[in-house]
């Protein structure tokens, strides 16, 4: 009890004093250098805005995990390389504008921008997850049940194994010229292209997780007497569920790199054509605005699928 | 195989057992697990299996329960050929499966969900609670297996078994991961149900693999002994104690105690022979 409660004070400490805290004040106090790019004074606020917001969000995560001398210490080492970056970022573009100003916007700038692009990013990220999620779930609901009979199913397996040994490994960023050629929507297309992209990682994994499930768990089934669908559904699929959200979460992965590289190609919507719009303009700004909405929409799938993941989960230790 | 003789015998037994021979398909060896094994075993009866480890108990027992085919031979449950499990047959396993993702009640509700006479679900959970306290688990019902040690998951699979009241109980080893205190409680639990009978039926019919002599004899109506050398059953002993039994004074007789050492002799004999073969 006494030992927690004297880690409890040393780690309150170390939320407001660390490395963190530091590279904080340093990339703040840079911020008072006069400013030698020019037409940028009006974003420096955005910019001190953005290291507030960091350094806020930081002590809040060091507060829920100050229990934990080892999170607390990562998160203290990120937060140090991330300030690290935008201080020296800020020095070569704001401050001194020593690289290109189109290919290197000011950090302050980005945001501002950041901020302007919210409505068209809210546009764009309706479009694709429109598509994103049709592709997606149809993977998911297709690959899932048709693992589990073909796994079951001695005779399918011996036909359906060879076709899958050959379609699988193709690389399905390849079919998107030929699906923009052959659907009459790029809608249909791009859905297809996720769909092809999504399905065979999900596919292989269950049909693996089903070939391979402990006899002994099949057994106790079978004494219970299940019916087909039960010991499918409720027997080995739960069983093979580590093995299933593996291929769940290559799924996923897939399907983002699919749907942006699909946009890029010929949508006139969504995230993907959103960067490729701006490329073509050179408005690097834009770009680089589209490729941070992209890494936050990720980040935020890919937790959420951990939680789900944690939850389906739970009785693995 | 059909004459009116052993017909009548069919009628009379519960798992009668002909001529069985098995072989595991995926052995290279030609070796026979069990060879021209046979067996009857009468409603309501108890019977309990010894023998050597790797003897074939665990493979006779899965057998029954219909887990897989027989190389060649019969075995009939209430005259009919099976081949496949049954709802009048409960399983106990050596390994104790319970399925990992479920709590140790979930366990227990899914399988009287896949009964025939399935009830509501507040019954089956009832039920399943009710178990899990006459096992002594009722503060752990909400937990994972992997959350139990070995003994507890013993338990909560004697639990399911004796829940699902089914005519049938096959249990392989269910006792052998419990400390003393444990294994005596479920050991008059087991007898306590099967003794348990309603409206005129007769009670369940036990098939019970044990590597513990005083067990069986505590237990059991007839004791049979297993050979790894004969691939079959070499004694088939009966116990003629009166029942209900009492644990302590039926273990510090001296009939008990005679009893004991002639099984030990039996099986030692046998497995020294074994021994002496290899
Ligand atoms: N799944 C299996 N596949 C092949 N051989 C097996 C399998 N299970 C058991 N055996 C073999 O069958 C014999 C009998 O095993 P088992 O029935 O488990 O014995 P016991 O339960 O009496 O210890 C052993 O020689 C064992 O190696
Ligand atoms: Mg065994």
């Amino acid at each position: 009890m006494s030992k927690q409660e004297h880690q409890g004070q040393i780690n309150y400490v170390q939320i407001f004093i660390n490395k963190g805290a530091i590279l904080f004040l340093a990339a703040f106090i840079v911020t008072f250098l006069p400013v030698a790019r020019e037409n940028m004074e009006q974003y420096e606020v955005y910019y001190m805005g953005l290291l507030i917001f960091l350094q806020f969000i930081f002590m809040i995560w060091c507060f829920c995990v100050r229990t934990d001398r080892f999170k607390l210490q990562s998160a203290a080492d990120i937060i140090m390389i991330v300030f690290g970056f935008l201080l020296l970022f800020d020095l070569f573009t704001t401050r001194l504008d020593l690289i290109k100003k189109f290919l290197f916007p000011a950090p302050g700038y980005i945001v501002y921008e950041l901020i302007q692009e919210f409505p068209a990013f809210v546009t764009n990220l309706v479009s694709s997850s429109q598509l994103l999620i049709t592709g997606y779930l149809l993977a998911v609901v297709t690959a899932i049940p048709l693992g589990l009979i073909v796994g079951w199913r001695r005779r399918l397996y011996q036909v359906a194994s060879p076709i899958s040994r050959v379609l699988a490994p193709i690389p399905p960023i390849v079919y998107i010229p030929y699906a923009i050629a052959i659907f009459p929507t790029f809608k249909m297309s791009s859905i297809f292209i996720i769909f092809i992209g999504a399905f065979w990682p999900i596919f292989v994994n269950t049909l693996s997780g089903t070939l391979n499930i402990e006899r002994r768990i099949i057994d106790s089934a079978r004494a219970l007497n299940v019916s087909e669908a039960t010991m499918l559904f409720k027997v080995i699929l739960p069983g093979i569920m580590p093995s299933v959200m593996s291929g769940i979460n290559i799924g996923l992965l897939l399907s983002f790199i699919l749907l942006n590289s699909a946009e890029m190609i010929g949508a006139v919507a969504g995230l993907g054509w959103y960067i490729k719009y701006f490329a073509d303009f050179a408005d690097y700004t834009k770009v680089i605005v589209g490729i941070i909405y992209i890494s936050l929409v990720v980040i935020v799938c890919t937790s959420l699928m951990g939680r789900v993941e944690k939850y389906l989960l739970r009785w693995k230790n | 195989m059909l004459d009116s003789n052993s017909a009548m015998n069919k009628i009379l037994s519960k798992i009668q057992i002909e001529n069985l021979t098995f072989k595991y398909e995926d052995e290279e060896t030609d070796e026979f697990v069990l060879k021209n094994l046979n067996l009857s075993i009468e409603e309501g009866g108890f019977v309990s299996v010894v023998g050597g480890s790797g003897c074939g108990k665990s493979t006779l027992l899965n057998l029954i329960a219909g887990l897989r085919k027989i190389t060649s031979g019969h075995i009939l449950i209430d005259g009919k050929e099976i081949n496949a499990p049954g709802i009048e047959r409960g399983v106990v396993f050596q390994d104790y499966s319970l399925f990992p993702w479920m709590t140790a009640k979930d366990n227990i509700v899914f399988a009287l969900s896949q009964l025939k006479n399935k009830t509501t679900k507040v019954k089956m959970h009832e039920k399943a609670e009710k178990y899990l306290d006459l096992v002594g688990l009722a503060n752990s019902k909400n937990k994972y297996p992997l959350q139990l040690s070995g003994g507890m998951q013993q338990r909560v699979a004697i639990a399911r078994a004796f829940a699902m009241d089914s005519q049938i109980l096959l249990m392989d080893e269910p006792f052998s991961a419990l400390d003393a205190k444990n294994r005596m409680d479920l050991q008059d639990l087991l007898l306590e149900l099967w003794q348990k009978k309603e409206n005129g039926k007769v009670g369940k019919t036990v098939f019970f693999v044990t590597h513990d002599i005083t067990e069986a004899i505590l237990l059991s109506d007839r004791v049979i002994i297993m050979s790894n050398t004969e691939h079959s059953i070499i004694a088939d002993v009966p116990i003629p104690f009166a029942r209900p039994r009492e644990h302590e004074k039926l273990v510090n007789s001296e009939e008990f105690n005679d009893l004991r050492d002639n099984l030990v002799n039996m099986l030692y004999a046998e497995i020294e022979n074994n021994e002496v073969a290899l």
